[in-house]
């Protein structure tokens, strides 16, 4: 068959909506940005969570798992959705052995605020330990609360997977 | 009855007349005689006094001429006379050569060989008068048969009725003629349709390396210009298609990345329509291109089955015969540009 290079037209940005209504992720949602990487055993790999059309979140707690024998957590960096003028409380907990790491981000205080709209929460630097695919995802234990503490429903987890060569 | 009576004496010797005159034309017998060596043309002189040899030896077996001077005394007396070299072609050369010679009658005549065919005339002519006495002429195809003819050639310049053994002869010469003009027919056929098939697979390979180059070769012009405009359209039709490709290809390039990095839903899905629309740009960029690919490919084999169907030997003409070639002139010792033209 004579043909030119095609390109094969995959759109899965995870912040794009469509994209994320066909893998049946809707708004609000928890997703990794990007939610994939190939990379060699060496690298570090950057993935940021992203908080997806939230609407008057004061607090999140969110929960990531990954395969502790495949992956290690290098760091987490604090995201820039909750800057303001009230420094937000950001804390992590990383569960090495089981693979769970713990994010959780509030504004702290009377005037604390809300947030709203689309962006990113924290950073996170992986390190593959040993080749070959490995997934991590948002678990569904994952809080969002406004600021009266009450719970935001969630319509969508996000996971991400890491190719180690 | 009576009338009849009267009148047959006359029909008496009008038949005496014309039975005499035969038997005088049949029987004439010549005293002296000399063949002198026949101009040959097309044919070398070792050819030429063959055949004068054999046309001499057919004519002492008429038995028409007492005494015929031998070639050798021929070439002995003219060699005296320094005129050894000289060939008869006319009644006054015939007449001065028989005088030296001392005959009655000189034989004179001339062998022509154009390609395979041979054309003979010979001529008695008197010495005393240099009135031509007798003068036969022959025209035939194969050299086979020319020994033959020159016999009944003999026989006939002294009017005499050739023998059987001759005349057989020429009979199978002329089915001899016969089954090879035939064969000869087979073969220039073979050869016409081996030379047609090797025009047609030539056409066919020139029209493989270049469209329309077969057709041109075989002096099929239009078709020539045909085939090769087909493809050219097709070539430059492909070509604004590859460009159109490139260009979506490349923008798609640039698009995707973006899509990839953005994190503002309004901006991903501007990127993403943007996306869309090249992408779908390249596709149809790309179906075109196959199916110009198709085409030309198409017409590309049209135009070879083409030149081989209509493949043709073409001859040069003159005004094809000519142009220009690059020598070296030795002379010069330097390369020269000549113009050339054929003359045929």
């Amino acid at each position: 068959m004579i043909s030119c290079e095609l390109h094969e037209g995959i759109f899965d940005n995870p912040l794009d909506l469509e994209a994320a209504e066909a893998k049946g992720i809707y708004p609000p949602a928890l997703v990794f940005f990007p939610n994939n990487a190939v990379v060699t055993i060496q690298d570090t790999v950057e993935v940021e969570v992203y908080a997806m059309k939230i609407e008057n979140v004061g607090m999140a707690q969110i929960e990531v798992h990954y395969e502790a024998n495949k992956l290690s957590v290098e760091s987490v960096i604090q995201g820039s959705l909750f800057q303001g003028d009230n420094q937000p409380f950001f804390i992590t907990e990383n569960d090495s052995n089981n693979g769970i790491l713990t994010i959780f981000i509030t504004y702290l205080g009377p005037n604390g605020k809300a947030i709203e709209g689309t962006g990113d929460i924290a950073l996170i630097r992986f390190k593959p330990r040993s080749m070959g695919f490995t997934e991590f995802r948002i678990s569904q234990e994952s809080i969002l609360l406004d600021p009266d503490a009450n719970a935001i429903t969630l319509n969508g987890y996000g996971k991400g997977i890491i190719d180690a060569r | 009855m009576q009338r009849f009576l009267q009148s047959l004496p006359y029909l008496l010797f009008l038949s005496l007349i014309l039975i005499f005159s035969n038997i005088n034309a049949q029987d004439r017998l010549y005293n002296t005689m000399a063949v002198l060596v026949f101009e040959g043309n097309g044919i070398g002189q070792s050819e030429s006094d063959a055949i004068t040899d054999q046309f001499t030896i057919e004519l002492k077996n008429t038995q028409s001429v007492l005494a015929i001077v031998s070639k050798e005394i021929v070439k002995e007396i003219l060699d005296e006379r320094q005129l050894s070299d000289k060939i008869c072609t006319n009644e006054s050369c015939a007449m001065e050569i028989g005088e030296i010679l001392g005959v009655d009658h000189v034989v004179i005549g001339s062998v022509t060989k154009s390609e395979n065919w041979f054309s003979m005339e010979v001529e008695i002519i008197s010495v005393e008068t240099g009135v031509v006495d007798s003068r036969k002429s022959f025209y035939m195809g194969d050299p086979n048969g020319l020994i033959v003819e020159i016999g009944l050639l003999a026989w006939n310049l002294m009017n005499k009725v050739s023998p059987h053994s001759l005349l057989e002869e020429k009979a199978k010469k002329e089915r001899e003629a016969q089954l090879l003009a035939e064969q000869r027919a087979a073969e220039a056929a073979r050869e016409a349709r081996r030379r047609l098939r090797k025009a047609k697979l030539g056409a066919m390979l020139r029209s493989t390396v270049l469209p329309g180059w077969g057709q041109f070769n075989s002096g099929r012009k239009g078709w020539g210009w045909f085939w090769l405009g087909s493809e050219l359209a097709i070539g430059g039709a492909a070509y604004m298609t590859y460009t159109e490709y490139d260009k979506a290809y490349n923008e798609f390039e640039e698009i995707y990345p973006n899509y990839n990095a953005a994190t503002d839903h309004e901006e991903i899905a501007a990127l993403k329509a943007q996306a869309i629309k090249v992408l779908d740009e390249e596709m149809k960029s790309n179906e075109q291109l196959l199916m110009l690919a198709y085409a030309g490919g198409a017409f590309w084999v049209a135009n070879m089955v083409h030149a081989y169907v209509s493949g043709q030997i073409l001859e040069q003409s003159s005004a094809e015969k000519s142009g220009f070639v690059l020598v070296y002139d030795p002379q010069l010792k330097s390369p020269q540009l000549r113009f050339y033209i054929a003359l045929d």
